[in-house]
């Protein structure tokens, strides 16, 4: 009995004891193959059938293709124990056939099987995670503390030219986008407030709201998510491919602590510039609100420099730079944190600029609210 | 098969900007041919590489394909070209955010009509033959260099090229890995008719697989010697060429 599937490339011919497939014409991947599985889909049981022969005398030209339906033919015998007889096969086919047939890793078994974990396990899994996560920033808060002390006496090898060029990168370089945002909240917190200020016939205060708002809260804040988005994203990504391309290592394997070359460099460095840089945004912010003023409630400039000063002492602007300088720490912490703990691909680099962002605003937001409590108790 | 080769490299100069790394370069490979071009560190291997493959266009001269131009050809007719390649970076450029199933099976996704199990069906077959059979939701971070190499060459494999380029197939490789790699690429040849070029300094691979070897040489900026590598030991008379196939010559000899 013979049955004609795929005329132009197989043919099935039934015997007593065994199966013949003929295998004719073009196997491309690029065009439409036959597959073995469906071929025998459907039809009647091969009870008796004890051996597949494959023939491909009429075989042009072949690729892949074949070898997934000889894969295929081959699965199917040793399923129903029926004896795969290649031997009329081309040798470079055969070969191939016996290069496909290697055995499976062991450290492929070794691993865990795929699949969905279960609930319980998933929240097993981010509780442990979390923690781990805590204790990793805890450490590390550790190890920075240490460097700082080796730095006090002297023992760190950290280079202030490191420090100075973090500077720079958090300075002069975010001075445009420091000063636009800063400059255009001046004038959103100058219009609100003239707003409702107006009402009450009390627009005269309008310097002192911009003042205390930018100087106590804003200024700190807002310098502080652009140095975030920017120079934190900067200090992870660069670590991050820093350890991707085993320059961390090299420096480990040199005796030099990466903290103290890496790390702490960066740390001082923001904690000394990003006051500096809210001292600009301030100043960028009052100048906002003076421009609505001026336009739109008339007052002259020197009503407002004067009302600003005013209302607002050292001990306002003070206070916000204390933060300010908190901030900067964080940043620089946050962005070195993920950028050591990065994975070693390159999505891992992505994940750990996403992470360190995410991370500082959190913990600047965590330690503002942390500084009204305390600023609040000691009327600061 | 026609006698037009299956690349002509042509009067190939290869520059940055104004900087001339290779000049005058001329050769043929035929069907079914294993070329190897070798030389010593920084001689322009890897750029000549970069031009035979379309990744940088030449600053004069031709890369021609069966007769057709390379550079000059529309956008759709190197597409239709490259499909052809298949290309082994030095370090198996895998994309780090897909599992060896997905990278191999990128280009099968791309440019075939192949149903999902058959799909999954190649990329078994490919990765069974470098060797990772059962490593297919492995993400390539989790793979030692030598693996994440055999996958980047599984994800070459995957189209069944007319053509194979390797960048330095063996670095990093252990001995057996690299002898391993040296049979596959044999077979292959041997199996599909496959032409091969391959960037090398290793002379164990060199000595096994060319069928024909180019030296280029950083002073010249040209090919200084071709042929079989076993003849070209015996037979040259340039110390450059000696010197490099036999290992010898000063550390760091110039």
């Amino acid at each position: 009995m013979s049955q004609n599937l795929y005329s132009s490339q197989v043919q099935l011919e039934d015997h007593s004891d065994s199966l013949i497939v003929w295998l004719t014409g073009v196997w491309m991947l690029n065009k439409k193959s036959p597959s073995f599985n469906k071929l025998i889909e459907g039809r009647e049981s091969f009870g008796g059938v004890r051996s597949l022969v494959l023939q491909a005398n009429e075989l042009e030209d072949w690729d892949s293709s074949l070898l997934v339906f000889l894969n295929q033919a081959k699965a199917w015998c040793d399923a129903s124990s029926v004896a795969f007889n290649d031997e009329l096969l081309p040798d470079g086919l055969r070969r191939l056939l016996q290069q496909t047939e290697s055995a499976v890793d062991s450290r492929v078994e070794r691993r865990e099987p795929e699949g969905h974990p279960g609930l319980a396990k998933e929240v097993g899994k981010f509780t442990l995670g979390f923690f781990e996560d805590y204790g990793l920033c805890a450490s590390f808060l550790g190890e920075i503390i240490l460097s700082f002390f080796r730095l006090l006496v002297s023992k760190s090898r950290m280079r202030w030219g490191d420090c100075l060029r973090a500077m720079q990168d958090a300075g002069p370089m975010a001075w445009p986008i420091v000063g636009l945002i800063c400059f255009l909240i001046g004038i959103t917190l100058a219009f609100q407030a003239a707003d409702l200020l107006e009402d009450f016939g009390s627009e005269y205060y309008t310097p002192a709201f911009v003042a205390l708002a930018m100087v106590r809260e804003m200024g700190p804040i807002m310098t502080a998510i652009v140095l975030a988005g920017r120079t934190g994203a900067s200090f992870a990504s660069t670590i991050g491919s820093m350890k991707v391309a085993e320059e961390i290592d090299a420096l480990r394997t040199l005796g030099v602590s990466p903290i103290d070359y890496l790390v702490l460099p960066r740390v001082i460095g923001l904690s000394i510039m990003t006051p500096l840089m809210v001292i600009y945004a301030n100043a960028l912010g009052i100048i906002g609100g003076m421009l609505v003023a001026l336009i739109k409630l008339k007052m002259p400039m020197q009503t407002y420099v004067q009302e600003t000063f005013l209302n607002i002492d050292a001990l306002d602007i003070v206070s916000g730079l204390v933060k300010a300088s908190m901030f900067g720490m964080i940043i620089a912490y946050a962005g070195c944190l993920r950028g050591m703990n990065c994975d070693t691909s390159s999505t891992g680099v992505g994940r750990a600029t996403t992470s360190a962002v995410v991370t500082s605003l959190l913990m600047i937001i965590v330690a503002n609210s942390l500084f009204a409590v305390i600023y609040s108790i000691y009327n600061i | 098969m026609s006698d037009t080769p299956h690349i002509e490299v042509k009067d190939l100069v290869c520059a940055y900007g104004d900087y001339r790394v290779l000049e005058d370069i001329s050769f043929e490979v035929k069907r079914g041919e294993i070329a190897v071009i070798m030389g010593r560190s920084g001689c322009g291997k890897s750029t000549l590489l970069k031009h035979m493959i379309g990744l940088r266009d030449p600053a004069e001269g031709q890369v021609l394909y069966h007769g057709q131009d390379f550079a000059s050809s529309s956008s759709k007719d190197r597409e239709v070209l490259m499909q052809k390649f298949g290309v082994l970076y030095q370090g198996g450029a895998l994309w780090s955010s897909m599992t060896l199933e997905e990278n191999v099976a990128f280009p099968l996704e791309e440019y075939t009509n192949l149903t999902r199990s058959q799909i999954h069906e190649v990329v078994e077959i490919k990765l069974s033959q470098v060797g990772l059979r059962g490593f297919q939701k492995f993400y390539p971070s989790e793979l030692s260099g030598g693996m994440r190499k055999r996958a980047g060459l599984a994800r070459a494999l995957a189209l069944d090229p007319e053509i194979l380029f390797f960048d330095e197939p063996s670095s990093g490789l252990d001995p057996v890995s690299s002898k391993r790699l040296d049979d596959l690429i044999l077979s292959l040849r041997d199996m599909f008719n496959t032409t091969v070029v391959v960037v090398t300094h290793e002379l164990d691979s060199i000595f096994a697989i060319a069928d024909m070897a180019l030296m280029l040489h950083a002073d010249t900026k040209t090919i200084i010697a071709r042929g079989d590598p076993n003849q070209l030991i015996q037979q040259s008379t340039d110390m450059r060429v000696t010197e490099f196939l036999s290992r010898k010559g000063g550390r760091f000899a110039g």
